[in-house]
């Protein structure tokens, strides 16, 4: 009995432990965001202070003045972003996924190392192939064009990894039933196209977040105030002296979250099932 | 009815493949070619440029800051691999263990630091590393401990950018190895518990191996992260390495080379030191994968 006990009591410990480790761990990635939600109602004088963490003069003024007379068109530079960063995940979808399937199902000779040449080319730093990129799309007539920031972001090598990797674990049967059906190889594709939907899904999510962290092509490659996107355009404000309050930063920045963190919380469960495909 | 002959070798879809080296060759190699050219020519900013074949080349292996920054960015993105793999591991295991609705508010808080913007990312790192009252500082002297200058203290420099890694990255891999976690089918264990296999054995025998497709997709996304990206050190430090230069790093010396000091050439010649490097890790992941169940998914 006494042994029961303790064995019970043990796993108690155990329990509760690993349920502390957890909470703290998460506690840790959260807090900033935390501040950072109450610091949209702190005045200058107490925002740099991060405890205590509730406001002691808390007010909604910012959101509404923010929103009357924000010294950015960052309206504009907000909704350029998403168009940015979606024509960018689509593209980098519909280049990637095919090149994936092919490599998923034909061999050649060559072909392990165009593989690899894909992947490789991804892994140069693009702090100073900059450089050569922005006389490249000046000769190309691109430049303070939202092409010259969408086109170089959707050639990715990641893309190309996980889509081989989705293709070549879909069951051959379904490729040898769409060919006993007399479908052309191009019709394969586009049969099987809809069953990797979760993976398409997820790979879209991650491409997104990559598309909307962009930082140093748009800053190089846009110039105008109403075409840049609204990572550099926050980031100008961060710079700038304007004497504006604070707290109008933290809205922005909390806005410049909001569509990474609702795409996630949208598809989250479609994730977890391609995730899982790609193992079992 | 086709001819089955014909079925058996169809013409292999190469319009699929295009597309992707096309744009790969337009907007990737094009403008590396014109980099590598840049590498072998003088830095002279006006008037005409001279070729000087691999001197920059020559000069960076006498350089000792290049150098340092070499070894910089391998420690920093080995130690922020080492410190996010079992971290995310650690956190995607004990996620499993609480009920459905809690995993999914846990799972989120660990992945919005993934899901936040380099330019918010800078602003928040401020707040937790800088200062007396820094978010960092404040916790520690909870327990007594006295503030420390995280981002001017050479020692602490390192320590903050693997810091701001991990906290960065842990939660994002850490949702990769849950939905992997889950997908394993429960027989797997099953089989393995009725063998007499510990939970450890259960873990390096069983689970591990199962998951090394996802471990290898996220290796990569994190040293593309340590090599490439690295808005990380970017936004804590600006363009310089930070006090004696201890948070330097490859990426960061290239730009201050090409736009404080103008000299594109050796900052283009730089950057493609970083050619050998990542073809090396991708060679040893490759390795790695094909002993396993992934070897199939590499052409």
């Amino acid at each position: 009995m006494k042994h029961h006990c303790r064995a019970s009591l043990r796993r108690l410990l155990a329990l509760g432990s690993s349920r502390l480790i957890l909470f703290l761990l998460c506690g840790v990635c959260a807090l900033p965001f935390v501040w950072m939600f109450f610091a949209t109602f702190k005045s200058n004088r107490e925002i740099f202070t991060p405890f205590p963490l509730l406001p002691r003069d808390f007010s909604w003024n910012h959101y509404f003045e923010f929103f009357r007379s924000a010294p950015l068109p960052f309206g504009r530079q907000y909704l350029n972003s998403l168009g940015i960063a979606t024509a960018q995940t689509c593209l980098a979808v519909a280049l990637s996924a095919p090149a994936g399937y092919f490599f998923a199902r034909y061999r050649f000779p060559g072909s392990r190392l165009l593989f690899f040449l894909g992947i490789l080319v991804i892994l140069i730093p693009r702090q100073v192939m900059i450089l050569p990129l922005f006389s490249w799309f000046h000769t190309l007539r691109l430049l303070d064009n939202p092409l010259a920031v969408i086109f170089p972001g959707a050639v990715t090598g990641i893309g190309l990894l996980y889509f081989t990797l989705v293709f070549r674990r879909m069951p051959a049967e379904l490729f040898h039933l769409a060919r006993a059906e007399g479908a052309s190889e191009y019709r394969t594709f586009l049969i099987l196209l809809p069953l990797a939907t979760p993976a398409l899904l997820t790979y879209g999510l991650v491409h997104f977040v990559l598309a909307w962290h962009e930082h140093l092509i748009p800053l190089v490659m846009l110039t105008s105030q109403e075409k840049l996107t609204v990572s550099v355009g926050l980031a100008s404000l961060y710079g700038s002296n304007l004497g504006i309050p604070y707290a109008w930063l933290m809205i922005g920045s909390l806005l410049t979250l909001a569509p990474t963190a609702l795409l996630y919380l949208f598809l989250q469960r479609q994730f977890r099932s391609a995730l899982a495909d790609l193992i079992s | 009815m086709r001819a089955p002959e014909a079925a058996a070798a169809p013409a292999r879809p190469h319009l699929l493949l295009i597309p992707f080296f096309a744009a790969l060759g337009l907007f990737w190699l094009v403008p590396l070619g014109k980099g590598f050219l840049l590498s072998l020519q003088s830095d002279t900013l006006y008037g005409s440029v001279e070729f000087v074949g691999l001197d920059h080349y020559r000069r960076l292996l006498a350089d000792g800051r290049f150098r340092h920054a070499l070894l910089n960015t391998l420690l920093q993105g080995t130690f922020t691999l080492l410190g996010v793999i079992p971290l995310a591991l650690l956190a995607a295991h004990l996620l499993r263990q609480v009920s459905r609705r809690l995993r999914s508010a846990l799972a989120f808080c660990l992945i919005l630091p993934g899901l936040t913007p380099p330019t918010v990312l800078a602003f928040l790192f401020l707040l937790v590393f800088s200062g007396p009252q820094g978010m960092l500082n404040s916790l520690i002297g909870w327990f007594g401990v006295q503030p420390l200058d995280w981002i001017r203290d050479p020692g602490l420099i390192k320590i903050s950018l693997v810091l701001q890694g991990m906290w960065r990255w842990t939660g994002f891999a850490a949702f990769f190895f849950l939905a992997a976690l889950e997908g394993i089918p429960q027989g797997y264990l099953q089989v393995a518990r009725l063998e007499g296999a510990g939970p450890w054995q259960l873990f390096w025998r069983v689970t591990l191996p199962l998951l090394r497709p996802i471990l290898l997709f996220v290796s990569l996304f994190l040293l593309l992260d340590a090599l490439v990206l690295f808005e990380g050190a970017y936004v804590l430090l600006g363009s310089s390495g930070g006090t004696a230069d201890a948070g330097l790093l490859l990426v960061t010396y290239a730009y201050y080379a090409a736009f404080t000091l103008g000299k594109f050439g050796y900052a283009a010649a730089m950057s493609f030191t970083l050619v050998p490097l990542a073809a090396l890790t991708l060679f040893l992941l490759y390795r790695s994968a094909r002993s396993s169940r992934l070897g199939d998914a590499v052409p």
